[in-house]
């Protein structure tokens, strides 16, 4: 006779193992087993700051408040650092823990003898001329003044004046200068000759999408005669900082100091090897997140870096052929094979309208959640599995994301507007030609409905459409080969007699969205300011997506639409929707016809000198209908 | 007119609407006479047994000029308004001569080629039941009155109009439903809601919303909205309802934002204009009814006239819309869908006087206040769905929930799920609560009992139903017999009650795993088998678990680390919701392994034995 026995039971066994624990949630490694110290970097760590006042109080008791903050709190930002650069932890949680520093060290202020100098250092920092990207800077801002340095956020766009001149009266010890745009590494050249010729030699760090160590250490290293350092993320601007501090503080440095001029800069030169060694042989280095991953859009500011690089090039292809182009005859103009009989699409409209009231809710139907994570709050998927990385999307990122969208509908933080509208059109060449009614004295409104085309394929409207005028005419640049592409090329030329239609739209979510992130930053909400400065520039991409997807409906050319919103960011659609600055029209002086067509003014969208939107997120576009038209390089 | 003739009618054609009865009227520069007396004067419902010529005079302005539809003179017919001229006792006589002018009128023009139809107006009234201005059932029994005035005067339609608060709407179906099942005629019902100018209705309310509460009334034929704005402010709306409402779509704009001139409202939408953006809704979104609201004269409806004469004539259909409907509950102001993603839907268990000490506190202290301040502060936690139970032994249930939901209604923004035995209290709490609720719940305890008086309630007030798998064996424990009960009480509930797949929410029960008891071992595995089964058998209903129940009995640590690894498992077979304390559940990866190891063992059974 036999009978069978439990030789486990895992209810047994989930009693034993949970017998002495208090509930999940609290530490698993009891808390008062650790060592305050311990217990006080792990905060750090963990970004745990309620009731970090208590714990700080029992170690007054035994260091001074700067001993606290050097010895034991900027250990645990040490460990957050390494995490970080090895991709085991996200740049949200790097925020919390610097919101947790940030904490610690308002806390022991007032416990601290008020020293002058009591800093370790000043920095003085800015998104350079022309460019008003900052989330990159800001990170330095945060990383630096919450490690005890003091940073001197002088914005975005600061001329170099401005810079020189805070550098100057704050005796600042270095400079740092940011930018996400190509554009902003030539200003960052201009500003470094300007500062050379003025025999100024504060040691600057540089950091921003479009930088490289290569270009830094190789070719800015030549313009500049003070120490000079690329910084891939924040973290290598707080060793920068650090390595600068040390030198000076060391002994012969600083008798050099007292001998200002020449002599220190050749002190500061001569070590720059050596700390070139330093900041190259930290292995976690080259692993770091990026500080321009920080400060990018991911993959588009890559393309628009790249493509920024080909504007200027480009620029100049196109003066000549504008030069050139009047003499030329026709057929020196390559072709491509852009189909010529594809119908005209009949508008709704013609002329331009603005939409005010718009559901949030709709527009993020079309929010890219990959570019939103990914690209602005870099969840990275580096140091994670496939399963890891999903619990941590479903159990934090969403819900997060969830909680944002109710927060921002709650307190109104967006205002999305958009203008847009319809223009009759026609291609002469690689120009493309705007009409307007003569006789039409208020450009922007809209100026006649259409109920539907003739066979002829003029369209049924009244007679201000029958009566036009050149209005603005775009010169797009040409494939030099491959296809021989042109945007004008998918609009009815001249020669054809026939009028074209393109769609032109500008999208917004809106200034509150710029003050309010802002405010978030200026309270030291970091993480707070991180999602939503990230969700505000997304939605404002939505937008855009959700505002092209009306167009392709009125136009009446909607039926090729992907069923999945997901695949309308990789243009599973009739047509494409092109921005200027972008591979196919990478002429961002055309932001400047595109708001004589429509006026965005009128919901609150400027344009600065550079060709940048303002509020920052702010889209403009201009919509193709023509099926052959996707996304091309113009090489 | 059935609400399957007039669908059938709108496949075929759009339908137009007439244009404003009330500016109308005020044009024709009546004088007190004509209302009969200065007492009655502005009182326009009473012009049908006064003057009936005017309103007559209104109808023909609109008939001539083409319309399809015509509506009653009697958009504030209600006994609730007419008792302001202390005429509330002649509501039946006046709605029913409103209808029969209205008939008569229509009757002259109709023709075998174009028939014209009479749509009885219902109005707002002047309360708001939501701000407790008027009760459910005094609102409902005026609007009765009207109904069956209308019905009985000879109109082919209902039509509730410029509603504000979905509470009032519901108080108008309520009306229709009862007086449909005391034997009145069963016409087509439109339900045309406003959205103001801030973009929600009055109270508050998202179009989302708005949607999820209507939609589910079987009665409810058409959905829509009228009055407020002119047409380009409605545009969002509009496209959204084309976009995702199963029932036609119904608009009705001002000719534009009225603008107070001299103090008097005036219009400024052109004909042209009204044309233009009505088109836009017709031919681009899929509007398949159009009218017109305040300001609206018949030159701007025979625009509307035209351009569903050119579809005609051209032989286009009525566009087709490609919609698409979630299931979703609703509070008074937004929507949250059945199923999310990621999933699940978390319930707020807290406010429920038998599982939150808190909460069972704050109902014997008689602190309802307290209690909303909780239902925020699940909200916050993450909770998407609050459980409301308020039974207590020695308490008056009904009073306490009546209390209760006149608070919650509008000052929880998250959708109630109304937990209770005692069919009574589920009905006072439906009465009070303008969103789309959730009723907790029927099974099969007692045979068909229970469904036979849920399910009624949940069908007047568009609830959606949590089903527990027990019948009169009691509960069911392995996965077949759960499926089995399921399945007895999806067939019952959707031939018998009218109800539909997605307003099911199966809970398959959660028993403990703590106890050690051989009975319930396979308890964790069986119940999760079963979500398994019947998603895959009914795909559009939902599914729902206690998952705290799974770890009763254990130490604190022990049931925060089981219930989440059960809600995982749970989840991963496919459960739409659960009820849980939102703050108590940890991502997997926050439990050490060792603990998500054993949680599973004991979910899953998997014991280890030998033999000797």
């Amino acid at each position: 006779m036999s009978e069978t026995r439990c030789t486990y039971d895992p209810l047994v066994e989930l009693m034993n193992f949970y017998a002495d624990r208090k509930a999940i949630g609290h530490q698993p490694s009891t808390a008062s087993e650790l060592t305050l110290e311990d217990k006080l970097k792990n905060r750090i760590v963990d970004g745990d700051k309620i009731g970090i006042g208590d714990d700080l109080k029992k170690a007054l008791d035994r260091y001074s408040p700067l001993q606290i903050i050097n010895e034991i709190l900027l250990d645990g930002m040490k460990v957050v650092g390494d995490l970080f650069g090895s991709g085991q932890m996200q740049l949200p949680f790097v925020l919390q823990s610097a919101e947790t520093m940030k904490a610690a060290v308002n806390y022991l202020e007032p416990f601290m003898e008020r020293v002058e100098g009591m800093q370790k250092g000043v920095m003085v920092l800015a998104t350079v001329k022309g460019d008003v990207h900052d989330i990159g800077k800001n990170l330095v801002d945060i990383i630096l003044t919450n490690n005890g340095y003091k940073v001197i956020n002088l914005g975005i766009k600061v001329p170099i004046e401005q810079i020189i001149e805070a550098s100057a009266t704050s005796n600042a010890d270095a400079i740092g200068m940011s930018g996400l745009l190509v554009k902003s590494t030539v200003i960052m050249k201009e500003n470094l000759e300007l500062m050379e010729q003025r025999g100024i030699n504060t040691p600057v760090v540089l950091g921003g999408a479009a930088l490289t160590r290569r270009y830094v250490e190789q070719d800015l290293r030549k313009t500049y005669g003070g120490y000079l350092s690329y910084a891939n993320d924040a973290f290598d601007g707080l060793r920068f900082m650090s390595d600068i501090i040390r030198l000076k503080a060391e002994p012969d440095a600083a008798h050099l100091d007292t001998n200002r001029g020449g002599a220190e800069v050749k002190s500061v030169k001569a070590d720059a090897e050596d700390l070139k060694k330093v900041a190259t042989s930290s292995s976690s280095l080259d692993k770091s997140l990026e500080l321009n991953q920080a400060e990018n859009r991911s993959r588009k500011s890559e393309v628009r870096g790249q493509k920024s690089d080909v504007r200027i090039q480009k620029s100049e292809i196109g003066n000549q052929e504008s030069l050139t182009g009047e003499q030329k005859l026709p057929s020196a103009i390559p072709k491509s094979s852009v189909r010529k009989d594809s119908p005209v699409p009949v508008p709704p409209y013609f002329g331009s309208m603005t939409i005010e009231d718009l559901k949030l809710e709709k527009i993020w139907e079309y929010l890219n959640d990959v570019a939103l994570i990914r690209g602005q709050w870099q969840f990275s998927k580096k140091g994670r599995n496939e399963e890891d990385y999903n619990r941590l999307m479903e159990s934090e990122v969403f819900p997060l994301l969830e909680k944002l969208k109710l927060r921002v509908k709650r307190e109104k933080i967006f205002s999305p507007k958009v203008v847009y509208g319809y223009f009759p059109c026609q291609s002469d060449g690689n120009d493309l030609i705007i009409y307007r009614p003569k006789d039409e004295k208020n450009l922007y409104r809209k100026w006649e409905p259409v109920t539907g085309s003739t066979e002829d394929g003029t369209w049924n409207t009244g007679s201000k459409i029958r009566n036009l005028t050149e209005w603005i005419r775009f010169q797009f640049p040409r494939q030099s080969d491959d296809r021989f592409l042109c945007i004008s090329d998918y609009f009815k030329s001249v020669d054809s007699g026939v009028f074209d239609v393109i769609a032109v739209q500008a999208v917004t979510i809106g200034q509150e969205a710029t003050e309010y992130t802002k405010n978030l930053f200026e309270a030291g909400d970091y993480q707070d300011y991180l999602y939503l400065h990230g969700l505000s520039v997304e939605s404002a991409e939505a937008l855009a997506e959700y505002w092209h997807k009306v167009v392709r409906t009125e136009l009446g050319i909607s039926d090729k639409d992907a069923r999945e919103i997901k695949r309308l960011f990789s243009q599973g659609y009739q047509g494409s929707r092109f921005s200027f600055g972008y591979p196919a029209c990478p002429n961002l002086e055309d932001q400047e016809k595109l708001f004589e067509l429509l006026h965005p003014e009128r919901i609150g969208i400027a344009l600065t000198e550079e060709y940048q939107l303002v509020p920052e997120q702010s889209t403009t576009a201009i919509v193709v209908h023509h099926p052959d038209a996707k996304y091309f390089n113009i090489k | 007119m059935t609400g399957k003739e007039l669908l059938k009618i709108l496949d075929g054609r759009i339908l137009v609407f007439d244009g404003a009865t009330g500016t109308s009227l005020q044009n024709q520069n009546l004088v007190e006479e004509d209302f009969g007396g200065e007492a009655f004067l502005g009182c326009n419902e009473n012009l049908n047994i006064t003057c009936p010529a005017a309103p007559g005079k209104v109808h023909r302005g609109f008939l001539e000029v083409g319309v399809d539809v015509i509506e009653t003179n009697s958009f504030g017919g209600t006994s609730i308004v007419l008792a302001e001229y202390g005429l509330a006792e002649r509501a039946y006589e006046i709605n029913h001569a409103a209808a029969e002018i209205a008939r008569r009128t229509a009757d002259e023009y109709s023709t075998p080629d174009h028939a014209r139809y009479v749509a009885g107006s219902m109005g707002p009234t002047t309360k708001l039941p939501s701000l407790g201005h008027i009760e459910f059932d005094a609102m409902k029994d005026a609007y009765k009155e009207q109904v069956k005035g209308l019905i009985n005067g000879g109109v082919d339609l209902l039509i509730v109009e410029t509603c504000q608060d979905l509470l009032q709407t519901k108080a108008a179906l309520a009306a229709m439903q009862e007086c449909f099942a005391e034997g009145i005629r069963e016409v087509a019902v439109i339900v045309s809601i406003t959205i103001e100018t801030m973009g929600t209705m009055l109270m508050g309310t998202e179009i989302a919303a708005a949607l999820t509460t209507i939609e589910p009334y079987s009665i409810v034929t058409v959905f829509g909205m009228n009055c407020a704005t002119g047409p380009k402010e409605m545009e969002e709306n509009v496209r959204y309802l084309c976009e995702n409402s199963p029932k036609p779509v119904f608009v009705m704009p001002n000719a534009g934002l009225p603008e107070n001139i001299g103090g008097k409202a005036c219009y400024h939408l052109t004909p042209d204009e009204l044309e233009f953006w009505m088109n836009r809704f017709v031919k681009d979104f899929g509007v398949s009814v159009i009218g017109g609201c305040c300001g609206t004269t018949p030159e701007h409806i025979s625009r509307l006239v035209k351009i569903a004469s050119n579809l005609n004539s051209a032989n286009i259909p009525p566009k087709k819309r490609n919609y698409d409907y979630t299931p979703s509950v609703s509070s008074i102001y937004s929507n949250v869908a059945l199923h999310l993603d990621p999933p699940p839907v978390i319930v707020g268990e807290r406010c429920n006087a038998n599982g939150s000490k808190k909460f069972k506190e704050l109902l014997l202290a008689g602190d309802y206040d307290g209690m909303v301040q909780l239902a925020k502060e699940q909200m916050k936690e993450g909770a998407h769905v609050l459980d409301v139970c308020v039974a207590y032994v020695g308490r008056d249930e009904v009073r306490d929930m009546i209390e209760v939901m006149k608070r919650f209604n509008t000052q929880v923004a998250l959708p109630l799920m109304i937990d209770s035995t005692e069919y009574c209290v589920i009905e006072e709490a439906l009465k009070r609560y303008a969103g789309r609720a959730i009723v907790n719940s029927i099974n099969l305890e007692d045979g068909e009992e229970r469904m036979k008086k849920v399910l009624p309630l949940c069908k007047k007030y568009g609830a959606a139903v949590i089903a527990l798998t027990i019948d009169e064996s009691g509960m069911a424990k392995t996965r077949e017999k759960k499926f089995e009960v399921a399945k007895r009480i999806h067939d019952l509930a959707i031939s018998k009650y009218g109800m539909r797949e997605d307003d099911l929410i199966y809970d398959t029960l959660t028993f403990t795993l703590g106890s050690g008891d051989e009975e319930f071992r396979n308890a964790g595995v069986e119940t999760i088998e079963a979500v398994r089964m019947i998603k895959a058998a009914f795909p559009r209903s939902h599914t729902l678990l206690g998952v705290s129940n799974s770890s009763f009995g254990l130490n604190q640590a022990a049931r925060h680390a089981l219930n989440s690894v059960f809600l995982h498992y749970a989840v991963e077979a496919g459960l739409d919701l659960a009820i849980v304390n939102a703050q108590k559940i940890m991502p997997l990866y926050k439990i050490d392994e060792r603990g998500r190891e054993v949680c599973k063992e004991l979910i899953f059974d998997e014991r280890k034995f030998e033999t000797v």
